[in-house]
This record gives C-alpha cells, structure tokens and sequence, in this order.
C-alpha cells in the first residue's frame, strides 16, 4: 500500500472494501514500528488501543453513515488534551500528566470517526523552531536524518512526511505549523485565530496560539479543518463565523508580493518563489507589487509578546497547581524553585525569564507595550493591504532544513520564523506548500488571506496544487 | 544562558527605534462573541482519571504540600 496517500483516497479504499480499518491501523503502525526508531516523531503510541478502535469502526461501518474521517488514523500533537492519554507538550514538567478530557478538537475528529493513532513529538511546550528542546529526544528529518524537521509540531511534519499517518494536528504559535511543513515537504495549514478552538490546547502565548494541520495535501487540510473549525462556548477567543465576518474572494485572485522580502535570501530560494509565482499567474491570478512590515521588527514585536504571555500562562506549572512536584524542597520557596528548575528545558527557561523581565514594572511599558503598538502597526498594515489584495504570496522560511548541529545563538535560530510570524500577530490565515528542493531537501512557500478567509486560501493552495507536483514527492526511509 | 538572554535583548531593543506615539497598544485580535449557554448545570465531577494526577487524595479533593510558612 502506499503510505502517502490522501484522505480522499483513503476514504475510497474504505468505502470500497478495498482495505478495512484494520488492515489501514495495522499498516501505519508497522511502518511506525519498522522506521519511527531513527526518526523519533511519535512520543507515545498505543497499538492495542488503536487497533481496538478499528475494530469498532469495521464493525459499525453498516450501521452508520460515516464520517469523513471514519475509520481513518489521526495522530495528535503532544500539546492536545486527549483523554486517558498522557499530554506532556515534551516536558519533563508534565512526564506523568493524563489528560482527563477531551480538547474539542480531539473531540471533533473522534465524532467525525478519526481513529486516534498516537502523540506527537514536539518542543518542550511548543518554544522552538527544530524540535530539538523536546524531553524526549529531537526528532530528525525523513529527508535527510542529520537535519531538523523544524518545530515546534516537528513531529507531526516528521509523520505525516514519512507516512507514518495520513493527518496530524499542529498547533501554530509564530509558525510552528508552517515552518517544520516547510521543511519536511508538506502542507502545513494554521486557519485564522479563532476559528478553532484552543480549549484542550495546552496555553503558550494565548495571543497568538492557533491549532491547525499536518497534511499531505491542501485539499486534505481543506477537509479536515471543516471537521474542526467553529465557535466553542469553552474557548471565548473562539469566532462565530457570521455573514459579516466570512471573507470570500472571487477566483481569479489579486495577489500581493514583496521583492523586499526575498532580499537578503539564497538564489535558489528566490527561484522557487519566482517559480510559485509564474505557477500562480499561469493560473489566472494578478500580482501587485506590495510594501510589508519589516521582517526583523515583526519578530522582535513577537518575540516580547509571545515571551511574556508564555511567562504567564505557564506560572501555573508551580508543582501545586500543575506539574512534577518537585521531592527535595524544605521550604515552600525552594519548592517552587525546585520544581521549575527541574521541569522546565533550557529554552523555555529562557523565554519565561525574558518573559517575565517584559513584564516587569520598569519593563512593562518599554517592551511589552510597545511591542503591543508595534502589533498594531503590523495589523493595520495588513488589513490596508487586503484593501489592495485579495492574497500574499511570501517564503515560508529562508532556507531549506539545517543541521541538527547547525544553531547555537538562540536568535539566530528565531530568525527562521521571520516570514510567518505576521500571520500570527495578526491573526490571519496562512498555509505553507512545497513549491521545489534544493539539494535534494523541500521547501515550501505561504499563501496568507485576510481573517476569516480561509476557505480562500485553502481554495486556491489546491488550485496551486493541481498545477504542480512538489507534494507528490516523498522520502525513501 | 546569561548570554543567550543577552543576545534576545539586544535584537528586541530595535523596537526602540519607531516611533509609536497615538498608538493603542493591540492585545486582543477579536472582540469575543456573546455566546448563548444554557443555564443548566453540568457535572464536572472528579474523576478516576484526575486522581491518577495526585499521590495523595481525600475524597474529592487533593492534598497539595502546606503552602503558608508562618
């Protein structure tokens, strides 16, 4: 069988009889079983209860009118809560947290029929961009086993680029989504903030954080995010999708386009972007030369608001509230000391102590809050350049996957999420494609919509797709 | 560490450099929706699973280390 198919395809064997449930878990679960050592993209897996699953779902497939994901396995990042199931966002904090409910996306894809296949492997709390700061051991790219498959949700990109799972969900907080897709060779989809819920979502910087998918094509990630999306009365940043809110663009497409941002960039990644370009307009579609904001200045407005909202958030993890309580502590100060200092990772300490620093009382107002004017800018940007444009075409990431041995300045590392972290600040949907290798290694490029114009967005990265068979590429394990 | 800190100080710092005098600052990206939830109770009960988290419990409630220091 081959291992890259779609869900539509899938969905055809199923419904044909041509394989079962069965017979589709058991096939991913050996391939996890005979690749998954050298690649390490799954952190827990549960065969019997997954098989278990599979039987049902072969059993009751007369019965029922399925859905569009029944029968088929879902792997699920570390950072959503699945009931019974440990959820440990890669943290040696949270090593021996079950879960005991739900997160409504989990819940959506097991009522659309979604077979839970396993947890992802990730960045210790969704803080990196190599999936190297993970608890459980980085996680390496099927394309080439000496580079990262970029992170934080490297260990969705990682599976479902190696076929080890037909979807995985991601969780997208500066481009966590978008950037290992990038790398890895695959669709990465983060829709607009608020269209799916977070609830169950462990909290990094609730500002930004939006879920969203892993997948071998855009029609798929189309799919399954018509399972997951709408408002969730347990998440109040969750968006009611009204007529005034809904953003339909009209095929052909306007699409904005900035050579500024390809400046400083390797030939060979302006090529491939010059190529998505020409595929986009041989399409139908017009472009129009578009001033952004400052890459460098975005990431910086970012990084101040992501670090501080993280510090926040992840208060909570005191070892009393949440977390691995530390054994040695005397005192109640030691306590919380201890705790912290042995369960988080040298990069989340790091992030929480600037964090925290933003936060200050003498800080608050230089950093923090400046940095909430500069979002502004960067939003108000945007929403006058969607006046002019229906789409912007931009690099997912300046360069093709690095060595595992390749970063070691924590910005210099940041800087490979200058290009999607706009998305983020402004809430805006956005899907990473491969358009090309360089060196035998994928890269991919981004379509970014206005809000709520997701169907848009996916709608035309199918189009592209169509046109082009960079997707239809995958690695030999 | 200490030069690690050091390092996103110095990159952060260009926020310095543009002026943004008249400007709210932007902390939230949607103006939440009024959302209609039956007033009905729900049993959030806890569970079997919950207490699996904890070492030590007495009936439904967890024992957590004394946290007020005299």
């Amino acid at each position: 069988m081959d291992p890259f198919q779609s869900l539509t395809q899938l969905r055809h064997l199923l419904d044909s009889k041509e394989i079962s449930s069965t017979e589709l878990c058991n096939f991913y679960l050996d391939r996890i079983a005979q690749f998954d050592h050298q690649i390490n993209s799954f952190v827990s897996i549960e065969p019997n209860q997954v098989l278990a699953k599979a039987a049902v779902a072969d059993q009751t497939r007369a019965d029922h009118v399925p859905g569009n994901l029944f029968g088929i396995p879902v792997a699920q990042k570390d950072n959503f809560c699945v009931r019974g199931q440990r959820t440990s966002c890669c943290s040696n904090m949270l090593r021996t947290f079950i879960a005991p409910y739900d997160a409504t996306i989990v819940m959506k894809i097991a009522q659309a029929g979604g077979i839970y296949l396993g947890k992802t492997n990730m960045d210790e709390f969704a803080m990196g961009t190599s999936n190297q700061t993970s608890a459980w051991g980085p996680v390496r790219n099927p394309w080439d086993l000496e580079r990262v498959p970029g992170g934080s949700s490297g260990g969705s990109a990682a599976a479902v680029a190696a076929g080890f799972v037909p979807v995985a969900t991601g969780s997208d907080t500066g481009g966590s989504i978008r950037q290992p897709a990038s790398f890895c060779g695959v669709t990465g989809f983060k829709p607009t903030y608020g269209r799916l819920s977070r609830y169950g979502m462990v909290a990094f910087a609730s500002s930004l954080d939006q879920a969203g998918t892993l997948t071998q094509t855009a029609q798929d990630a189309a799919l399954v995010f018509q399972i997951m999306e709408g408002q969730d009365h347990h998440d109040s940043t969750s968006a009611s999708l009204s007529n005034t809110r809904y953003v339909s663009l009209p095929f052909p497409l306007t699409i904005g386009y900035s050579a500024s941002l390809l400046e400083d960039l390797d030939s060979n990644v302006v090529a491939h972007v010059e190529e998505s370009r020409k595929t986009l307009e041989q399409l139908g579609n017009t472009f129009v030369d578009v001033e952004v904001f400052d890459q460098n200045l975005a990431l910086s407005t970012y990084y101040i608001i992501s670090c501080a909202e993280a510090s926040s958030n992840l208060a909570r993890f005191d070892g009393i509230r949440y977390g691995s309580r530390s054994q040695s502590a005397a005192t109640v100060k030691e306590l919380y000391e201890d705790t912290r200092s042995q369960g988080f990772g040298d990069e989340v300490k790091r992030r929480l102590i600037a964090g925290t620093y933003f936060l200050s009382n003498d800080s608050h107002e230089n950093y923090l809050q400046k940095a909430q004017k500069l979002r502004r800018m960067v939003y108000e940007l945007y929403q006058k350049l969607f006046q002019e444009v229906d789409i912007v075409l931009a690099p997912t990431t300046p360069s093709t996957a690095f060595r595992l041995d390749e970063h070691h300045d924590s910005t210099d590392m940041y800087r490979h999420d200058r290009f999607t972290v706009p998305a983020n600040l402004c809430g805006l949907p956005s899907i990473s494609l491969p358009n090309g290798f360089i060196n035998g290694l994928p890269i991919g490029v981004q379509l970014i919509g206005p809000q709520y114009s997701d169907e848009s967005v996916l709608d035309l990265a199918t189009r592209f797709q169509r046109a082009t068979s960079w997707h239809l590429e995958h690695p030999t394990l | 560490m200490v030069s690690d800190l050091t390092s996103i100080l110095k990159y952060v710092d260009q926020i310095h450099n543009v002026p943004t005098e008249g400007i709210l600052p932007l902390t939230h990206l949607i103006v939440p929706d009024q959302m209609d939830v039956s007033d009905e109770p729900e049993t959030t009960t806890v569970n079997d699973l919950n207490k699996v988290e904890t070492k030590e419990n007495t009936d439904d409630f967890y024992v957590v280390p004394k946290v007020i220091e005299p």
